[in-house]
């Protein structure tokens, strides 16, 4: 396939899946910015790799949620804490289920995101983060017994 | 996994729904590709970084140093062997002339070393390979992590097999899984994998000897075509076989090294099909409430004890309070392994009793005919389905070992971890 090709190809996933994956990634890094640069990211190498990528859409949304991954992590220990993209509205209630997020693990939270907005099952999100459809229900379970102790907690706070 | 609290974690999740994306997306996208950008980060996976991304990254810096190394390193070479012919007068045709691509070879006969005599057969890399009689033989015990997205540098040295020869020459092999399916999907080849995840990640002493693997001379192990590197007092070979990378060094300081590492890699036999794929069970966790004891890899931490008592015939257990009453240890490796125990009622018939309120541990298999095993040296019972359950009784308890998995090896690897238990129903928790 053409260099045209591949990029008509890897526009139609972008266009029908960017929205879900942006938001899965918000709620992975509580970072909106953040967000928007491993999407960005993900599908710049994807289309720099031409055909060489069968399934893109496979592709980006693993790739995206590792590039997320190490942003977050690099961005932690940077002096850039927190970095938000003024320019989109977050709910009150976004904010503090975020911050709740936050105290999961990064695969619980890979998990939750996923799961509930990227809406992949317990197989497919274990092939996307590289790992068995057992320890995704694991990271499941462990992240809902978390949630399940927080959210409580906030609800009688 | 579904619960109750599931759509409560759902309804919250919701909320992000509400969230516009950004509209400029694609128009970030196309000004990373029009400007390449360099990629930011990404040195849990760096397959995923293109290897033509210019970056600014010290990760990158360096892998570009490595390979501006090798690639000086390789023309070093012709630049040697053009001399050399030069100063012999002998006629240089450009047909002559090595590949910048292929390392000098320099074949010395071995001069003085031991006849290979002796097989040894390695306990968890998967293969075999003579060696001289005195020697001093040091086998591996524990799993080379390439499963474990560990960099070469981070990988346990007691993962390799080690043979001192004590004639200025020590041979090491050692081997790990790998998925050529996932290396294909990536779009880049096993040499492009092996430059990126084993060579390039090591600050210390780069494999391949700092060439990369694409350009390294060719040599065949045990049928199988690999590749080799030399740089002073190393030679390194990888080959792959069945979905194992195999790796062999000899350090030396010797003349004739590189005969005396053919002459090992001439007596490999590569048997994949033999290799352990699990690690080593190691450190001792003590169960507070349920009377036994067993061994664990620590790499992911301690296991994470049981909090309530187990009672079967009042709780019926799924995924989601699960942890509550078994001890679990989440390996990591598609493999979670959980214990508990309970007294056994009086007067009660233990098949029938398990069959009735322990089940489906037993797979569906009544558990009087289910395979017999041991554990600590009580006969118990076993079955194996999607998962491995095992059930044994001493000193009126009953002991439910299981282990949930996706893996060929489980069988295996749960028979290594029960024959690291110590039960001690004296200890358990009484409610």
């Amino acid at each position: 396939m053409g260099a045209v090709g591949d990029q008509d190809r890897v526009e139609a996933v972008f266009r029908c899946v960017y929205r879900r994956l942006w938001r899965s990634l918000l709620l992975f890094t509580g970072d909106a910015e953040l967000a928007s640069d491993a999407v960005a990211e993900a599908f710049a190498q994807v289309l720099r790799r031409g055909d060489a990528v069968d399934d893109v859409e496979a592709w980006v949304w693993r790739s995206a949620f590792r590039i997320a991954g190490g942003l977050a992590a690099a961005r932690s220990s940077s002096t850039d804490l927190g970095a938000v993209d003024g320019s989109v509205p977050l709910t009150g209630s976004l904010v503090e289920f975020l911050g709740l997020l936050e105290d999961l693990s990064p695969q619980q939270r890979a998990c939750v995101a996923l799961r509930y907005v990227g809406e992949y099952t317990s197989p497919e999100i274990g092939e996307l983060l590289g790992t068995s459809a057992s320890t995704v229900r694991v990271h499941l379970n462990r992240a809902h017994a978390a949630l399940r102790k927080t959210i409580t907690e906030a609800d009688y706070a | 996994m579904r619960d109750d609290f599931d759509s409560v974690v759902a309804d919250r999740c919701s909320a992000v729904d509400d969230v516009p994306a950004p509209a400029d997306l694609w128009s970030r996208v196309q000004f990373k590709v029009l400007d390449r950008l360099p990629v930011q980060f990404i040195e849990e996976e760096p397959t995923m970084i293109d290897l033509d991304t210019p970056s600014h990254t010290d990760e990158h810096q360096k892998r570009t140093t490595r390979v501006l190394v090798g690639a000086l390193l390789a023309a070093a070479a012709v630049v040697a062997v053009a001399f050399v012919a030069i100063r012999n007068g002998d006629p240089v045709s450009p047909a002559d002339q090595p590949s910048p691509a292929v390392m000098v070879p320099v074949t010395v006969p071995v001069v003085d070393f031991p006849i290979l005599t002796t097989t040894f057969v390695s306990p968890r890399n998967g293969f075999s390979i003579k060696h001289p009689d005195r020697v001093t033989l040091t086998p591996a015990k524990q799993m080379w992590g390439l499963a474990w997205g560990r960099s070469f540098s981070e990988q346990p040295d007691d993962g390799f097999d080690v043979v001192e020869t004590g004639v200025a020459a020590v041979f090491k092999g050692v081997s790990g899984e790998i998925s050529e399916d996932a290396i294909a999907y990536e779009g880049i080849s096993i040499d492009e994998w092996f430059d990126e995840n084993i060579a390039a990640a090591d600050d210390m002493t780069p494999a391949g000897c700092g060439v990369p693997r694409g350009l390294q001379m060719e040599i065949t192990i045990d049928g199988r075509s690999g590749k080799i590197s030399e740089c002073p007092n190393l030679i390194e070979a990888t080959v792959v076989a069945d979905g194992r990378l195999y790796l062999f060094t000899l350090l030396h300081d010797r003349s004739d090294a590189r005969a005396v590492f053919e002459t090992f890699a001439a007596t490999i036999d590569l048997t994949p099909e033999t290799a352990v794929d699990f690690p080593a069970m190691t450190t001792t966790f003590v169960s507070p409430t349920h009377g036994y004891s067993f061994k664990y890899h620590d790499r992911d931490g301690a296991p994470a004890p049981a909090t309530e008592l187990w009672d079967p015939v009042n709780q019926q257990l799924d995924d989601t309070n699960l942890e509550s009453h078994f001890d679990a240890v989440e390996t990591g490796m598609s493999a979670y392994f959980v214990g508990a125990s309970t007294e056994i009622p009086d007067g009660v018939s233990i098949d029938e009793w398990v069959d009735e309120y322990v089940s489906p541990g037993g797979c569906g298999v009544p558990r009087s005919e289910q395979a017999e095993i041991t554990i600590d040296g009580q006969s118990g019972r076993i079955a194996e389905c999607s998962q491995i359950a095992a059930t044994v009784v001493s000193g009126g308890r009953l002991y439910l070992f299981d282990l949930r998995h996706e893996r060929s090896d489980a069988r295996a690897w749960f028979e290594a971890w029960v024959a690291t238990i110590d039960l001690t129903p004296e200890t358990a928790a009484v409610p």
